[in-house]
Parts: C-alpha cells; sequence; structure tokens
C-alpha cells in the first residue's frame, strides 16, 4: 500500500487535506477528506470519499464522479476549483508513482 | 423567538441536542430557538470534516482528562471551557436567512458582535465565520443546513483559560504559516483579557440575550426544552459518544 498526501490552504480560506491511499495493483483503497472548511450536506463528502475506492489511480473517471457529487454541494471556505486542482495533484503523483512502481 | 437558558451538558449530550432540535425545528414540533448553554465538563469540539489526530493534542487532553467529540457541523477544533465560555445555538427556518454561506454566518454571528460590544470590547466580524478583537478570535462559529433548517452555534470566549486551549489544540502548520505566527496563542484572546476586567457568565448571557435579540429582530422568550427534545436528545447521544463518530476521520 503507497500513500500519497496533499494539502491546500487558501489565504483566509480554510484548508484542505487530502490523502489517497494506492494498493500496489494501483487500486484506489482509500481517500480521506479533511478540514476546517464547511460543505452543504457534508454527507456529500463522504458519498465522494466511498464512491471512489475501486478505481485505478489513473483513471480519468475519478474527477468526473467527484464533479458529479460535488456539482451537489456547496463548499465555504474553499472553491470547487481548489478542491478539484488539489485531487487533480494528489491522483498525479499517485499515477505517477504507481505507473514507476509497474514499470520496474 | 424561543429562549432557552440551559445549564450545561456534557460534549455528547450538547452536540447530540443541537441535533435533535435541528430535526425537531424541520416538522415544527419547535420553534425558532436560541440555546445558550455551556460543556460541563470542559470540552473538545472539532469540525465534522477534521482529522482528530492532526488537530488535537491528544496526549495532552487525555492526561487532562478532557473529552473530545466530533460535531456535526464543519469548521474547525474548539476548546469549551466550562469556567469561560458560552456556547450558542440557533436553529432556525433557512428561509429567514441570506442563502449565501458567508452572508448568513455574517448575519446570525452579529448577534455575538453586538454581545461583545456590549460587554465593551470592539469586537468585529471575520469572514468565514470568526468574531475578532483588535484581530484575536475570541468566538468561531459553525453551521449545518439540513431539512430547510439551519443550525448555527457558536462560542464567545470570556474567560477561557488560554494556556490549556493553547496546549490542548494542535493547528495545522499551514495555518500558522499563513497567519505568520509560531502557536495558536498569538491570535486568540478573551473579552476578559481586553477588558482588563474578569467578566462573569451571567454578564454574557445577558449581553448574547440582548446582541441576539437586537441583530435578528427578535423577541427572545424564555422557555424550557420540550420532552420531545430530551427523548430525542437522550437517543442521538450514542452517536456522539461513538469511537466511530469521534474517529470518523482518525
Amino acid at each position: 500500500m503507497i500513500e500519497f498526501s496533499k494539502s491546500f490552504k487558501k489565504p483566509q480560506g480554510k484548508l484542505l487535506n487530502l490523502v489517497v491511499r494506492v494498493s500496489n495493483d494501483c487500486i484506489i483503497k482509500d481517500l480521506v477528506v479533511s478540514g476546517d472548511f464547511f460543505a452543504y450536506p457534508p454527507e456529500n463528502i463522504d458519498e465522494l470519499q466511498s464512491r471512489i475506492k475501486g478505481f485505478n489511480v489513473c483513471s480519468e473517471e475519478i474527477l468526473k464522479q467527484v464533479i458529479k457529487v460535488l456539482s451537489n454541494t456547496v463548499l465555504a471556505g474553499l472553491e470547487l476549483s481548489d478542491f478539484l486542482s488539489t485531487l487533480r495533484e494528489v491522483l498525479n503523483e499517485g499515477c505517477r508513482r504507481c505507473r514507476e512502481g509497474v514499470s520496474k | 423567538m424561543r429562549l432557552i437558558i440551559d445549564n450545561g451538558h456534557n460534549g455528547a449530550f450538547n452536540m447530540a441536542l443541537d441535533e435533535a432540535m435541528l430535526i425537531l425545528r424541520s416538522v415544527n414540533a419547535i420553534p425558532n430557538t436560541l440555546r445558550l448553554y455551556v460543556f460541563k465538563p470542559s470540552t473538545i469540539t472539532i469540525g465534522y470534516f477534521q482529522s482528530l489526530s492532526q488537530v488535537v493534542n491528544i496526549d495532552y487532553v487525555r492526561s487532562k482528562g478532557i473529552p473530545v467529540v466530533r460535531r456535526p457541523t464543519g469548521g474547525g477544533a474548539v476548546y469549551h471551557d466550562e469556567f469561560g465560555e458560552v456556547t450558542y445555538s440557533l436553529v432556525l427556518s433557512e428561509d429567514l436567512i441570506p442563502k449565501n454561506i458567508e452572508e448568513s454566518f455574517r448575519v446570525i454571528t452579529e448577534g455575538v458582535v453586538r454581545a461583545i460590544r456590549y460587554l465593551g470590547a470592539p469586537a468585529e466580524f471575520k469572514p468565514l465565520n470568526d468574531v475578532v478583537i483588535n484581530g484575536k478570535k475570541v468566538s468561531g462559529q459553525a453551521q449545518l443546513r439540513r431539512l430547510g433548517v439551519v443550525l448555527q452555534h457558536g462560542t464567545l470566549m470570556y474567560n477561557t483559560d488560554l494556556d490549556v486551549l493553547c496546549n490542548a489544540l494542535a493547528p495545522p502548520a499551514p495555518k500558522l504559516r499563513e497567519k505568520g505566527i509560531k502557536s495558536i496563542r498569538e491570535r486568540v484572546t478573551t473579552v476578559s483579557n481586553y477588558l482588563g476586567r474578569r467578566i462573569s457568565k451571567d454578564e454574557v448571557i445577558k449581553a448574547l440575550i440582548k446582541g441576539f435579540s437586537d441583530a435578528l429582530n427578535a423577541e427572545l422568550v424564555p422557555s424550557k426544552l420540550s420532552d420531545a427534545e430530551l427523548v430525542l436528545a437522550r437517543s442521538l447521544k450514542w452517536k456522539y459518544t461513538s469511537h466511530g463518530w469521534n474517529y470518523l476521520r482518525p
């Protein structure tokens, strides 16, 4: 299992932490979204966490699924674009490291 | 608007009661309500999305026996000092406040701003959800909207033991870096500290009643919790005492 994380803190805004745990065959086992931001309804963040489990970390479908959930969510203290770019960063890092691992 | 002045409960019951009030308001079983309360014993609450181990100094709070409870609302970690902080919770119909989140925080938090001003300190709302005196935080708010109802709860630190607060809470490094400070101590204060005299809880409660009454242009009518609120809160309390809930994000 490999773990990747990214934090984002906008000036005057709230903190976002993303942790992605990926199996040795590049499958997302866990995504933990944490921070002091607000989301309405908050359960959508939990839904998002569970929805992307089982995807290959390199899959382009992940962001589509995330956008689908967040399109019904109001974030406060954090912009949707910040959330997506931070997630994209951590997934890209995960994908790169995973591919390196696979090619060895 | 109904006013409940509560003697105080433990953290799990307080959170359960806030949730119960939100649910019962949504089915018109209770009116719009302001509840003023304290945490007995002193407790840390953390935001719904926070990682407990990242924001709480676990060794310290265990050594001091300070309970930690996850809130149903977002936002940051709070130290609720039994002897130096009053918490409010407001449940009201969503159509009575702005849809915009920041504006709704501003409108409701005006009650706290006015309360602190009545006590003699130049409080200001600081978006998204803080109240500051000369740039130092004395109050934080958190909010949840569900079933057409807004639950907002928040703090007023009138005489909080800031040494305990600073030892118990572990602010994430990015927050400290952004504010250019080394410790949380540099950005928090209490009303008593500012005024140079010890404010009493009764003074704070009177100020909050006047502050919210004026800010919301509402007559606050003292009342008691209903049986339904107490029964539902007791049945919800298990969640807030459970490891699964409080360590939802370890």
